[in-house]
């Protein structure tokens, strides 16, 4: 609110306090040594967590998302639930406008395996709406990445749901 | 300040992603600006950053996007590299930077400059922002000239309220203009333009979903119907406007309409101070000596440990003086009097030296005021807040950095076993397994030399030819006890023959099975000799995670000296805040001691005046 | 040496403070709405962790579901959040008694576990910040005014 006025005219006295400079940079330093220092930890930890040899990666993203509204995704790996989540209006929204959310990261051995991704959510209707789609890979030296897909099938106005592999970042 | 820029145009980059994806496999500089979304739209902006600058190459977006998250984090001077940068890169590639993304760097620039108090690069940078035929931009632009020039700023003949329709700032900019016209002598045009003004403020509440976001207020990205002005703003825009037409009649002597204005002003508004101070002005100009009474008493209640009740104070006795009510100036002044001596009790008490517990809640209410009111202090409790949040992060940090330290000495010590007990067994092994290989390949050689080796048969022919040889040696010993063996000979001759008639034929099915069982056997050594590569570079990893240790140590290092400095950084910023604190107490009090003493004098002048009338109405009684 | 000290400085200075940060949750609501806290940023928020199983539980809703009412225009929100793994004892009560604030679900007790809610029923208050800020455990009736306090506290800040 302070700010607000401010821009007005009051502003100007701001202006002339122009010393404020060296605090400033110091502190920018300090906040950019943090961010470096957490760039770095993330590099290690995906490097001796989620080693290429073992690491599975799945992520998720909608295009348009007019003839569905997601509601919750669930992972299964070979069986196992391995990740769930439930997905808010705001969430829904930053998907609909291209975001790509990491949704699950983990190790698996080398071989073949099996992911399940059920989609729960409403369609186009209003009706209630579940679809499981199902993903068999092999698991080699390098990482699996895997972005799953929502798209709008404009021909008959549902959803499609899609498993894309990603080639090596 | 900068801030609110920010918002509106990460928006703006936002929109410009691509609906449709052009191809199944992305960019890898697309899916690191895509995923960096989604932390920004959770509003985390912070990981949003660390996300965008994994990315292995970086396009135009991406850079405007990093400026923005850094803007976001208050950080303006990294901000402002990237943004020189991409408007360097894009005025030498001449590839055309889209022109919106273009503006949207040069308004924040320039708006940076502002701040510095470098007027005039921010003119230069003003002056390069090209209209782009939406005019989204147009609002930011109008408003940053009128700073930059201020007061010699554009008016045009009159309110371009068509053209600014849309744009957030059209307030501001109006307001700024009727300012202006005010100074150049022409308050009544000014005054015309505000009126015209005011009723326009829910207008601007029908604004495009994206420019909403110069509120700064993130939440409002996630609501379908779009941006609608808070309330709060809009009150405080038309207080503002209401303040500034008050002020004008006040130049102008039309004590009667400023008088309307702020007789109603809002109690709570963050104006109501300068509108009360006002508002007393113009009732002691006009001698209204009732309603002014009771302006200064709310000016006490409503604006504890301001100037203006403190002034107000010695005011009521005063104005009370000027009614000609002496006994009650004298009663007033004596309130006054107290009033000070509490003032002086309370601020003291509250003026105690601020723990950073104490800045996150606010601390007592002398110390909000001061901190509110006061733009540098104001400034270092941001400041102090900022590094409080970045050393509450440090912990987890910490157990990070623990986390990767176990595990990697978990991975080493693997390392150990695979090293000195598992590698060498098995390379034992295998060295064995492929000796004896090789001395079997050598001895099937050889026999292979011999026509009809023993060692290349077995079943039932291997019996008989062994049978035969055992015969045929029988031979010479039988001719040496003086035998006939001639017979005996051809006969041996000729089984010899049959023999090799069979070996002939089944010669070539037995090499047949010999090669595929060695072939087999070669296989499934080199199978052995693979995995046990393979073993052996995991093997290798022992450097590696030695250097990942050593990084580890390094880091945590780093952690503990960043965190000193956060900390010490801390403690000097509060220090200067405690300090700059003090300097207000003692000004304060001073003023007050002052005051006390102004105050005292008033009340002796008075006390002489009633001990005076009372001495006239007791002579009078008496005579 | 030294940076071992200075370590136990720094987290001797960590352990003054007051706030922690209160556990992020998304939770299904009564509505089918997914609620998430953290979006919350910026609103007092008020959690009431309860089970139908639990008198004293039942006798406050009525005094949160007026807190709600009087305080959600200034920035205030009130949740419900029910500990139980089935749901339908509380689903037919909310069906009878039907209250104004949203109630969340936490069938899988992951939001009850990471508050360490163990009496029923337990409040927790959050500041605008996101950090937590008071906790009541149980209820008795009276507990009401301390929420209000608490709140009025906080909107001051």
């Amino acid at each position: 609110m302070r700010t607000l006025f401010l821009t007005g005219l009051l502003w100007l006295s701001m202006l002339a306090s122009a010393e404020t400079e060296p605090v400033n940079t110091q502190l920018e330093q300090l906040k950019q040594q943090v961010i470096q220092l957490n760039r770095e930890l993330f590099l290690l930890e995906e490097e001796l967590l989620f080693p290429p040899e073992t690491q599975l990666a799945v992520y998720l993203s909608a295009d348009m998302g007019q003839f569905f509204q997601l509601d919750s995704v669930e992972l299964i790996l070979n069986d196992k639930p391995v990740e769930a989540h439930l997905y808010t209006t705001q969430q829904w929204d930053a998907l609909k406008r291209g975001a790509i959310q990491p949704l699950f990261k983990g190790n698996v051995k080398a071989g073949e395996h099996n992911l399940t991704a059920v989609f729960i959510g409403k369609g186009p209707d209003n009706r209630d709406y579940r679809r499981a789609v199902s993903y068999p890979f092999t698991k080699a030296e390098e990482a699996v990445l895997l972005e799953l897909q929502i798209k709008d099938r404009s021909s008959d106005y549902q959803p499609d749901f899609i498993v894309q592999p990603w080639s090596n970042d | 300040m900068v801030q609110r820029l920010a918002p509106a145009f990460l928006l703006a980059l936002s929109i410009s992603l691509p609906w449709q994806s052009v191809s199944a496999q992305f960019e890898n500089g697309e899916k690191h600006y895509r995923q960096a979304a989604w932390s920004f739209y959770l509003q985390q902006p912070a990981q949003a950053l660390e996300t965008l600058q994994l990315a292995p190459e970086q396009d135009k977006r991406a850079q405007l996007l990093e400026a923005g998250l850094y803007l976001q984090l208050n950080m303006p001077q990294h901000a402002t590299t990237l943004l020189e940068d991409l408007l360097l890169k894009a005025e030498k590639d001449q590839e055309a930077l889209p022109q919106s993304l273009r503006n949207i760097a040069l308004l924040q620039l320039a708006r940076y400059q502002l701040e510095l108090g470098d007027k005039p690069s921010a003119k230069r940078y003003l002056s390069a922002v090209s209209e782009s035929d939406k005019g989204e931009w147009l609002g930011q632009q109008q408003l940053l000239n009128q700073l930059v020039n201020w007061p010699d700023i554009s008016i045009p003949n009159k309110p371009d309220f068509t053209l600014l329709a849309m744009q957030p700032e059209m307030p501001y900019i109006v307001s700024n203009q009727a300012l202006a016209l005010a100074r150049a002598q022409k308050s009544d045009i000014a005054l015309q333009w505000l009126a015209q003004l005011k009723p326009r403020l829910n207008d601007t509440a029908q604004q495009s979903f994206w420019s909403a976001l110069f509120s700064g207020q993130w939440r409002f990205l996630s609501q379908p119907e779009g941006f609608v002005y808070p309330a709060q703003e809009r009150q405080a825009l038309a207080d503002y406007i209401g303040l500034t037409q008050a002020q004008l009649h006040i130049e102008r002597q039309e004590f009667a309409a400023a008088d309307v204005i702020l007789a109603n002003f809002a109690a709570d508004s963050a104006l109501s101070g300068t509108a009360l101070s006002l508002y007393s002005h113009i009732l002691t100009e006009q001698r209204h000596i009732p309603a002014l009474l009771a302006v200064l008493q709310q000016q006490i209640k409503q604006q504890p440990f301001s100037q203006s009740a403190w002034q107000a104070a010695t005011r009521i006795g005063e104005q009370l003086e000027r009614a000609l009510q002496p006994r009650d100036a004298l009663g007033a002044y004596h309130w006054a009097e107290q009033y000070y001596e509490q003032q002086v009790q309370l601020i003291q008490q509250q003026a105690r030296p601020l723990q950073v517990s104490q800045l996150q809640q606010g601390g007592s209410q002398w110390q909000q005021l001061q901190l509110s009111s006061d733009n540098n202090l104001h400034r270092l409790q941001q400041d102090v807040l900022a590094l409080q949040q970045q050393l509450a992060d440090a912990p987890i940090r910490q157990q990070r950095l623990a986390q990767l330290q176990q595990v990697t000495e978990f991975k080493l010590v693997q390392q150990q076993q695979l090293l000195r007990t598992q590698l060498p067994q098995l390379t034992t092994k295998l060295q064995q397994l492929q000796q004896q290989f090789s001395q079997l390949q050598q001895h099937i050689e050889l026999a292979q030399q011999h026509p009809m080796d023993l060692a290349l048969w077995q079943g039932q022919p291997y019996e008989q030819l062994s049978r035969l040889e055992q015969a045929e040696q029988r031979l010479p010993l039988l001719k040496q006890s003086g035998r006939d063996v001639q017979g005996y000979a051809q006969r041996l001759q000729r089984l010899r023959s049959l023999l090799q008639w069979q070996y002939s034929n089944t010669a070539t099915e037995r090499n047949w099975q010999r090669t595929k069982q060695l072939q087999i056997l070669s296989e499934l050594l080199s199978n052995t000799e693979q995995q046990l590569t393979a073993l052996t570079l995991q093997g290798d990893q022992t450097a590696r995670l030695q250097q990942v240790q050593h990084q580890l140590a390094q880091l945590s290092a780093s952690q503990q000296q960043l965190n000193l400095a956060l900390l010490s950084r801390q403690q000097q910023l509060l220090a200067e805040l405690n300090q700059q604190l003090q300097q207000k107490l003692q000004q304060q009090l001073a003023g007050l001691t002052e005051l006390k003493r102004h105050n005292k004098e008033s009340m002796a002048r008075v006390m002489e005046k009633v001990l005076l009338t009372a001495d006239t109405t007791n002579s009078g009684a008496t005579l | 040496m030294k940076s071992s000290i200075l370590a136990v400085v720094f987290s001797l200075y960590c352990s003054l403070l007051h706030a922690a940060p209160a556990p992020d949750f998304t939770l299904k609501a009564l509505d089918g709405a997914n609620l998430r806290l953290a979006e919350q940023r910026g609103d007092i928020v008020l959690i009431n962790f309860w089970a139908s199983w639990c008198g004293p539980c039942i006798q406050e809703m009525p005094q949160l579901d007026k807190l709600a009412q009087k305080y959600q225009m200034l920035g205030v929100q009130v949740w419900g959040v029910n500990v139980e793994n089935d749901s339908a004892a509380a689903k037919a009560y909310l069906n009878k008694v039907q209250v104004q604030f949203p109630v969340l679900f936490d069938t899988d007790n992951s939001a009850s576990k990471a508050y360490q809610v163990e009496a029923m029923p337990t409040t927790v208050i959050i500041d605008k910040d996101g950090q937590l800020r008071t906790v009541h455990r149980g209820y008795k009736p009276g507990y009401e005014k301390k929420y209000e306090d608490d709140i009025k506290t906080l909107l001051r800040e």
